[in-house]
């Protein structure tokens, strides 16, 4: 399971700052400069990505972008609101600001375990709640 | 008149030459020879770890200027091509039409072919593994000797895969492993008599890596940068012995063509070349041709050249399996500093049953310069937790790539075909239910010995027919007179003066990775072929 393309026609959804500002602060809790904002929509429309339900949906109301995340993450993987928080994911990893967020480390096996506890069970939930919202709401824009 | 015209540029075509060259015979070599124009000088010359962290730059080299490093479809053949490796594609569609179906036709116009992307591991053959093939280990010891020294081939010489990769005293000093590999050895030690008594061999990968200077080439410097540069040119390039080769006045490098076909006459060959930017093509004539374009594109040009339309050649590819895995047993280990490689790190035989041919090769790679996005991607989490989770684990996540050999079948053809006029090589490539099935038989049975490694297997991925990259026996090697096959010195049959020396003359594929003994092949079939034209 993961991202597919689902080989969108190019993007008419428009890709604002705003949305850049929603997802990076979503994925790593802060803003990035607006030169990665800007690469971030040079991306979605360079790779086409288009609209969805769920995307519209989170970025109306950005609380509830980890349930829709985590929804179409079990049941829609190609979902263009997964395909952009990769891509937003992907264009932060590549600058020095954000490579501490991604870039892996070893650590004490007691960190590591309550690090793997606590996402899995906050990734579960968001799944499990999420999922029937997604498939409830349908696919299209 | 030219002595000698090589087709290609790659592992083959360079070890082929050096004989050639070497005896002060005339060699052209003629390739399209693609290169990087765009990411080859904007990659600083730096370990990952601080390019990571200080090039302002980096984005463009790990994403690519149009993206290309993003990957939002299913896992497909050459998904480790970063953005600056995918130039070995450029070019392949148009000058090379393929239609294969749901095999993995994977050609390259690259300068140094695929080669210059390539795992560089290089177990040799043995005569077990040249079973039935009219030459055997004797005929090409000095050549793997005579290649190894050329470009440096790294391994422990005294470790566990010494029955099954046999050197003949060529090995510079073996890699250092990273934390992975230690803590994988560290097990494998402890219980090594218990493995090896089920078949399991492991030990330090042989690689075509400098661990030592070799020539102008300089020490490995663990850069952990393979995946997307060469600025260390200590992993071996076919590029290096070509730019040795230019060095000679008897050597000339015809780039930017492609070899389509041929005719002999008396006594010569005539080359048609075609430049890759379009154009008229051009002839020139040779006392022998040597086809080095790959197991695939020399098919393509023997067809082309005998117009033999719609007529199947046999085609074999190691059947490739990856599979993600938690090393549980590294779990802790503090950071002391490992020396860090994107290669691999552990190299496996499983041979079960040493009675029978069908052993299998494993290799261990470290994930962790192929940046943490792309396991989120392969994540059914929210990526919120999949950044966190992914980056905790990353560090003790390997590959397992595992290898299996493979046999001609009538299932697993290639021909040239008419399109529109235009010649369009088709491939239909399926194995038969009882290769399916010792496959998986034989996977379930290496994956439940992992854990005594200490990894945990998490995925088996089957990216499809193809995928291993590794083609070959198109134009087999037979003692057998027949049509579209090689006598044992590489010459074509049929024919007086074309010679194949590349995968195309193997007649099947062991597990083991061919590039070494497709090279050492080649350096065998260019001394003959020295020897007869000199006379």
């Amino acid at each position: 399971m993961g991202i597919r393309s689902n080989g969108s026609a190019p993007t008419k959804v428009p890709v604002d700052d705003r949305e850049a500002r929603i997802l990076a602060s979503y994925l790593v809790n802060r803003l990035p400069r607006p030169e990665h904002r800007l690469r971030y929509r040079e991306a979605v429309r360079r790779l086409a990505i288009g609209g969805s339900r769920a995307l519209r949906l989170g970025l109306r109301f950005p609380v509830l972008l980890g349930l829709l995340d985590g929804g179409c993450g079990l049941v829609r993987p190609d979902d263009p609101l997964r395909q952009r928080l990769l891509v937003m994911a992907a264009v932060l990893e590549a600058t020095t600001d954000h490579v501490e967020e991604f870039l892996p480390a070893p650590r004490p096996i007691p960190v590591l375990v309550a690090v793997c506890l606590y996402h899995g069970v906050k990734a579960a939930i968001k799944g499990v709640v999420g999922a029937p919202f997604v498939l409830l709401m349908g696919r299209g824009e | 008149m030219i002595d000698v015209i090589i087709a290609g540029s790659g592992a083959s075509a360079v070890n082929a030459a050096v004989p050639l060259v070497e005896a002060g015979l005339h060699v052209v070599m003629i390739d399209a020879a693609v290169e990087d124009d765009v990411y080859k000088d904007i990659i600083p010359d730096g370990d990952f770890d601080t390019l990571r962290k200080t090039d302002e730059g980096q984005n463009r080299y790990f994403l690519g200027d149009e993206f290309e490093g993003i990957p939002l479809g299913p896992v497909r053949v050459g998904a480790q091509l970063t953005p600056p490796r995918q130039y070995l594609l450029r070019g392949v569609e148009k000058h090379l039409p393929t239609d294969a179906g749901r095999f993995q036709a994977f050609q390259s116009l690259a300068l140094g072919g695929l080669a210059a992307g390539w795992g560089a591991a290089v177990p040799p053959f043995n005569d077990r593994d040249m079973e039935g093939w009219p030459i055997g280990r004797a005929d090409l010891e000095t050549h793997y000797k005579r290649v190894a020294d050329r470009i440096g081939v790294c391994g422990d010489g005294g470790d566990d895969l010494a029955s099954h990769c046999e050197d003949g005293g060529w090995l510079l000093p073996p890699l250092s492993g990273d934390h992975n590999a230690t803590s994988i050895f560290r097990r494998y030690t402890s219980r090594s008599e218990e493995l090896r008594s089920r078949g399991l061999f492991a030990g330090s990968p042989r690689m075509a890596i400098c661990t030592r200077p070799v020539g102008e080439r300089e020490a490995f410097r663990y850069q952990d940068m393979e995946f997307w540069g060469d600025k260390n040119p200590s992993v071996y390039r076919p590029r290096y012995t070509l730019d040795e080769l230019r060095r000679h006045d008897n050597f000339e490098f015809m780039a930017g063509h492609l070899v389509r076909s041929y005719t002999e006459e008396e006594d010569s060959v005539v080359v048609e070349a075609f430049p890759c930017d379009g154009g008229g093509g051009r002839t020139l004539k040779a006392a022998r041709l040597v086809l080095c374009a790959g197991a695939i594109g020399s098919a393509r040009i023997v067809l082309r050249s005998a117009d033999a339309w719609n007529t199947p050649l046999p085609l074999v590819s190691n059947p490739y399996t990856y599979v993600p895995c938690l090393n549980f047993g590294g779990l802790g280990m503090p950071d002391r500093g490992y020396p860090r490689h994107s290669l691999t790190q552990v190299m496996l035989f499983f041979d079960p049953d040493p009675g029978k041919r069908r052993l299998i090769q494993g290799q261990i790679y470290s994930y962790r310069s192929l940046l943490t996005f792309k396991l989120m991607k392969e994540s059914p989490l929210a990526m919120t937790e999949s950044r966190r989770l992914m980056q905790a684990l990353a560090w003790y996540f390997v590959v397992l790539g595992i290898h299996h050999g493979d046999h001609p079948g009538r299932s697993k053809r290639l021909w040239l075909e008419k399109v529109d006029d235009d010649p369009v090589l088709r491939v239909k490539y399926r194995r038969t239910e009882g290769e399916t099935a010792e496959r998986r038989e034989m996977e379930a049975r290496l994956l439940r010995l992992m854990p005594k490694l200490g990894l945990l297997p998490l995925k088996r991925i089957d990216p499809g027919h193809g995928s291993s990259i590794h083609y070959a026996g198109t134009l087999p090697m037979t003692t057998k007179s027949r049509r579209y096959t090689t006598t044992r010195s590489g010459r074509l049959r049929g024919t007086r003066s074309v010679y194949i020396a590349d995968g195309s003359v193997l007649p099947d594929l062991p597990a083991k990775g061919l590039t070494f003994t497709l090279m050492a092949n080649a350096d065998r079939i260019g001394s003959h072929l020295a020897r007869s034209l000199s006379r």
